[in-house]
């Protein structure tokens, strides 16, 4: 009998470990620290065959980070003529006999598409000297490692913008998995940009502790509603179901989401990461590559806004032309998107 | 009275009916477990039977455009699925915790494969229709159960229903009492001439299907549609709430809204400005588990024969 009382509690624990694992695996990876490290300035031998693997975190069909990530690698190889190559669904715990495995099966580009490989990424680059490797962040940067990042956090203060403008009393909200240091930047943005528009804008957020639950997320999102926000930005799937449950609007984020929720989804920040992979591929061909940070935004035009499919009207005017006007000075460098990846409770 | 005035408040029905929304797949998965178990079968492939449901009743619903028609897919995968791990668990001596666990395993795998296959790289099921909630005139008026058991999709009410049956079952019919027999003393069962085997198949079946239900109902009515692994460990909450239940349809009913009440208030904690950090408020529900376990868990008694694979003429 007390064994089975143990038994139980087991249960119960692994149920709350493995519920958990996600929310701690993910928090430890740091910020994009490598952007300091320098340059080699020898040139690399030219690559004739050129063949990328990518490495991602999640499935391909996730309509974020994943599945950008993965197109992006498919349409820079075809713009460069490479063969691709793609693992999905590797944990952290696998990340590193998977890069493994590419670049001992010849692979010369490895992308290595989530902020959490960037250790196993350090750790295999020191065994393959002559492949290129390219991680979502890492703790320091080594002659073959260069690493690249996704400030959709630029999109997200026109989001902020759009959000508090939309929202007839400038409350808002804010709904995503777990605290990392690319959505940490994205929700300081996101309350910037809120407050730029309207300085008593209140920012709701929530984390809901899993990247794919959507039913959480759906359910984060009511909270949200009851408490009054009125626009949400949807950081992780589910959120706009929970908007249009609660006939609220949504912000779609890294891929045009509009088709979730048609009469909800007011825009999207995307982001398309192929120029970045485009260019990092030719650059290993022509053996120009160099291991530093790359980071292609608003200004680059590998974050922007989605298409409003007629919800444009769901937006006051000068709200708009505001937020036009600052997406043109983030452009033309005139305005600077702040950038703070300080946790929040 | 503040709680009085949050109780009727729009912040406080909010809560009642999160809870219930939250609480359903786990009570839906724990009720079915519950014939599974009291017949000595163990269940461990609840979560792989919800999430195959899960894609089944998104695919079929937004195919057919028929919410029914997609329930009934889901609950129709779940006892398929059932019938699989009751193959290998009853008819064959295979370890129940292994084939489960396997099932589970598998169902991750075949679900996303199925769904790339089914609508392509780039595609979803974003178009599945929804189950509304259908509140009950008058009745969801009444504080506090109103929101909580009066004002939500038929699926719920169906998941009460099942709590009542299931306690009618078990305690008044004969195929109650066979159930229980064949989890507390099958050789008795045997001796009557009544297959223990056939019982805990059925009983397996039963099982499948109600987690069928709670798994349509994560991608049909608590979201819109199917995303890879969504179920995202229910299947083994709900293992949890059965033994913290005690294998009772009304302790699994109440042991699944102490979960979704600690789940719905995280999420509203969580924009209150506490200044607790998040990572502690998600631990809510499951702390809550654990303790209302320690606390509540010391008469746990298990079936007899639980997990003791049955064989004519052996003993």
């Amino acid at each position: 009998m007390k064994f089975r009382l143990r038994h139980a509690l087991a249960v119960v624990g692994i149920a709350a470990v493995v519920s958990l694992t996600a929310a701690c695996s993910t928090a430890v990876s740091t910020d994009s620290a490598t952007s300091t490290g320098t340059a080699t300035s020898a040139a690399r031998t030219p690559v004739k065959d050129l063949k990328i693997a990518i490495v991602l975190s999640g499935p391909t069909t996730d309509h974020d980070f994943n599945q950008v990530g993965y197109e992006a690698a498919e349409a820079a190889g075809k713009s460069v003529g490479a063969k691709v190559a793609f693992a999905e669904n590797v944990s952290d715990a696998n990340a590193e006999r998977t890069i493994r495995n590419f670049a001992s099966e010849g692979y010369q580009l490895i992308i290595a598409h989530s902020f959490s490989f960037g250790d196993a990424t350090l750790k295999v680059a020191k065994e393959f000297p002559d492949t290129v490797f390219m991680a979502g962040t890492a703790t320091s940067n080594a002659s073959n490692v260069g690493t690249y990042d996704n400030p959709d956090y630029q999109g997200a203060y026109l989001a902020g913008m759009l959000a508090a403008g939309t929202s007839t009393d400038g409350t808002v909200g804010w709904v995503s998995a777990i605290q990392t240091p690319n959505l940490l930047a994205n929700l300081h943005a996101y309350e910037a940009g809120a407050k730029d528009i309207n300085a008593k804008a209140t920012v709701l957020h929530s984390f809901i502790g899993s990247f794919y639950d959507p039913p959480k997320a759906k359910e984060a999102a009511l909270a949200q509603i009851q408490k009054g926000a009125q626009v949400l930005s949807a950081q992780t799937v589910g959120t706009i179901d929970g908007a249009i449950a609660g006939k609220a609007y949504a912000i779609g984020a890294l891929t045009d989401q509009n088709f979730l929720g048609p009469q909800t989804v007011l825009t999207s920040v995307t982001w398309d990461v192929s120029p970045l992979f485009t260019d990092i591929a030719k650059a290993v061909q022509d053996g120009s590559w160099t291991n530093k940070n790359y980071s292609y935004g608003i200004k680059e035009g590998s974050i922007g806004l989605a298409d409003f499919h007629g919800l444009e009207s769901k937006v006051p005017a000068d709200v708009m032309k505001t937020v036009l006007e600052r997406e043109a000075q983030i452009k033309d460098g005139s305005f600077t998107v702040p950038y703070d990846v300080s946790t929040v409770d | 009275m503040d709680i009085l005035n949050w109780i009727v408040s729009a912040s406080g029905e909010g809560f009642f009916s999160a809870t219930m929304r939250l609480a359903v797949p786990l009570l839906l998965a724990a009720i079915g477990a519950i014939y599974a178990e009291r017949a000595g079968a163990i269940n461990v492939g609840l979560e792989g039977m919800m999430l195959s449901s899960a894609l089944s009743a998104a695919l079929v619903a937004s195919s057919t455009g028929s919410t029914t028609t997609g329930l009934l897919a889901g609950v129709v995968t779940g006892v398929g699925v059932a019938a699989l791990l009751a193959i290998f668990t009853v008819l064959l001596p295979a370890d129940p915790v292994v084939v489960g666990i396997s099932l589970n395993l598998l169902a991750v795998g075949g679900t996303s494969f199925i769904f790339r296959v089914a609508v392509g790289q780039a595609g979803t099921t974003s178009t599945t229709p929804v189950i509304e909630a259908s509140p009950i005139p008058g009745l969801d008026q009444i504080p506090i159960l109103g929101p909580l058991l009066f004002d939500q999709s038929y699926l719920v009410y169906i998941a009460l229903l099942g709590v009542v049956v299931t306690w009618l079952v078990l305690k008044y019919t004969g195929w109650g009492l066979l159930i229980r027999s064949a989890g507390e003393h099958p050789a008795a069962v045997d001796s009557l001439g009544l297959s223990v085997n056939r019982t805990r198949f059925l009983a397996l079946l039963v099982s499948g299907g109600f987690a069928g239900l709670g798994g349509a109902f994560l991608s049909l009515v608590a979201s819109n549609q199917f995303v890879e692994n969504m179920t995202a460990g229910r299947g083994y909450i709900a293992m949890a709430i059965l033994i913290l239940g005690q294998r009772s349809p009304w302790g699994v009913l109440i042991a699944s809204l102490i979960f979704g009440a600690g789940d719905a208030f995280q999420l509203r904690a969580q924009l209150d400005n506490t200044g607790i950090p998040f990572q502690f408020l998600l631990m809510i529900p499951y702390v809550l588990t654990i303790v209302t376990l320690a606390v509540f868990g010391r008469k746990l008694i298990d079936p007899a024969a639980l997990g003791k694979h049955f064989r004519r003429g052996h003993r």
